[in-house]
């Protein structure tokens, strides 16, 4: 076993991360900003050690500075939780060049996942069911091919994108052209590269992912699905659960497959998520993120199992000790994240100091948080606060444990999401669990108009 | 609160963190006798008590002394040189005070300005982390 991890990150993930290794008995060492001198990291944690000023790039992205701290405390590995440098697959080979084990996989699959083109080709050779699409097309003509074969509605989508530049729906063919050189005049303006690639337009698709966990000796395990199509406009996650409503056996089963034929492909090691686009039974691989996740509790109400002690256990060479046989979910768990954001005004983030903060409790309510009553909120991080999970025999339990959690919730100082949360839970969209991707902007927009 | 440091439990981490709280107070010796240890620490002179930031320091032109606090700006192992520093010692600008070992590259901690050290708060070998107070100097 491992003897002593540092913690590269900050807030809930890096308290949850401390608490796991406090568990199995390892030790941890935190690394904070100036910002986070009084976070609950720092004193939970059993060292810690300050890496630089608020700004991101000074402190959690500093390098040296977090590898040093590592060998000065005596650590063995580095824990990158989640952001910062969990996909950095430099961060990884620089980790294993001083001799530290990152609790992640190869750096090698990092990249390679990392890259949406790569990616999807692997996924592809593994049989993995994508998007249809094509690679990058040089003209309107090659592009207007390409549409007839893939078939209309299609997405022309910048290589080097992000954000929704140079991306473009077209729904006919005589709105193919102009399409096409407006996405390419974008992409060139926003990234100083114009090449677009096309794919299959998915209509109002569920954001559906399935959490894997693979052993360094070939053993590869799934723990179900989790729907996320709770999202603000921005595409960021703001409700998950486990499992997906409403989701045909035969879809459920065929994602859990393709996830786990994935893994063994590549030969994937530690956690990781494969996030699908669902729409009826058809499943399309999106995108794999080799860490874990924001989310990762509803998985580990409904399966019993610690996914980060896992990592670290699969980390320092241990097998898993269990087959898919051996793992059965049990009931319906959902997260709502509060985050410091004025739902009201776009979702903007706030920064300041809380006043009381107090958290439900009860049956079936876990809080994954790091603020407390006085903390400050940094404008330099994520705006997360706190996940708010409640687990339940069945859905519609889970559904009403949370309500009532939420209203028991109090955090002053800052707007939060809690009431946009309790909004979306009554709705008869989400509890009829039939709801998609655009179901939060459409409820903003309704409110709106 | 207080910030949490490496080896909370050490005597050198004790001693680093009553080094930090009596530079701020307006005492020039302090004794403090526990159980099983004893610690004790004298400066020559006053500093300007109050915000121990080096900004705070310029900033006050009625205070009496200018007082430098050399912070290390690297995470590492703090070696002190040859020419190990001496309490009330007159320091010459540029003066390399120590250096912070860290990845096999050595970063100096130089005196900014010519004066007298009035007041060491690390040890030779110790874990420092990024602003951690290591010099004060009264310039001179």
């Amino acid at each position: 076993m491992l003897r002593k991890v540092l913690v590269a990150n900050r807030g809930e993930i890096a308290l949850r991360i401390v608490r796991a290794c406090r568990e199995l008995g390892i030790g941890s060492v935190a690394i904070f900003s100036e910002a986070d001198r009084e976070s609950t990291h720092v004193r939970v944690a059993d060292e810690a050690f300050c890496v630089g000023p608020g700004p991101v790039p000074r402190s959690y992205l500093n390098v040296p500075n977090i590898i040093s701290a590592a060998l000065v405390s005596g650590c063995d590995a580095i824990h990158p939780g989640y952001g910062f440098l969990a996909e950095n697959a430099r961060f990884a080979e620089i980790c294993a060049d001083h001799g530290l084990k990152f609790i992640g996989p190869r750096p090698e699959i990092i990249m390679a996942m990392g890259d949406k083109a790569t990616a999807k080709r692997v996924m592809a050779e593994a049989g993995v069911a994508t998007t249809p699409g094509t690679d990058i097309l040089a003209t309107v003509e090659l592009a207007r091919e390409a549409a007839e074969s893939v078939g209309y509605p299609v997405l022309l989508k910048a290589t080097a994108g992000g954000g929704g530049k140079g991306m473009r729906v077209v729904e006919r063919p005589e709105d193919l052209e102009r399409a096409f050189l407006g996405a390419t005049a974008e992409a060139e303006a926003s990234f100083k590269d114009g090449r677009v690639y096309m794919e299959k337009l998915i209509r109002d698709p569920r954001h559906i992912e399935v959490q894997v966990l693979a052993d360094e000796h070939g053993e590869v395990v799934h723990l179900g699905e989790r729907d996320c199509s709770i999202q603000k406009p921005s595409h960021q996650k703001l409700i998950e659960e486990a499992g997906a409503p409403n989701l045909s056996e035969r879809a459920r089963a065929r994602l859990h497959e393709m996830a786990v034929l994935a893994c063994r492909h590549v030969g994937y090691s530690n956690a990781g998520t494969l996030e699908f686009l669902s729409s009826g039974d058809e499943v399309f691989f999106m995108e794999m993120n080799t860490r874990i996740q924001v989310e990762h509790p509803v998985t580990e109400m409904v399966y019993g199992i610690d996914l980060v002690k896992e990592q670290i256990r699969i980390a320092s060479g241990e097998p898993l000790g269990y087959t898919q046989r051996d793992l059965e979910p049990r009931g319906h768990a959902i997260e709502c994240r509060i985050n410091a954001e004025d739902a009201r005004n776009n979702f903007a983030p706030q920064a300041g100091k809380l006043g009381a903060v107090i958290f439900p409790g009860g049956p079936g309510i876990r809080i994954d948080t790091h603020i407390f009553s006085g903390a400050s909120v940094p404008p330099y991080y994520d705006s997360m606060l706190a996940k708010v999970i409640a687990f339940a025999n069945t859905r519609e339990q889970a559904i009403a444990r949370m309500e009532r959690a939420l209203r028991e919730t109090l955090v002053e100082g800052v707007a939060t999401t809690t009431e946009m949360c309790l909004e979306v839970l009554g709705t008869e969209g989400y509890r009829s669990g039939v709801y998609d991707i655009g179901f939060l902007p459409r409820l903003l927009a309704q409110r709106v108009g | 609160m207080t910030p949490e440091h490496p080896s909370e439990d050490e005597p050198s981490a004790r001693a680093q963190r009553l080094a930090e709280f009596f530079v701020n107070t307006p005492l020039l010796r302090m004794r403090i006798e526990r159980e099983d240890e004893e610690f004790e620490l004298a400066r020559s002179s006053l500093a300007p008590v109050g915000r121990t930031s080096e900004a705070a320091a310029v900033a006050e032109p009625s205070a009496k002394r200018a007082v430098d606090i050399l912070r290390a700006d690297v995470v590492g192992i703090l070696r002190f040189g040859r020419s190990e520093p001496t309490l009330g010692e007159e320091v010459a600008e540029e003066r390399e005070l120590a250096a912070i070992e860290a990845l096999g590259i050595r970063t100096s901690v130089r005196a900014r300005s010519a004066g007298r050290l009035t007041a060491i708060l690390c040890q030779d070998g110790a874990a420092v982390d990024y602003g951690r107070a290591l010099f004060e100097i009264e310039r001179g």
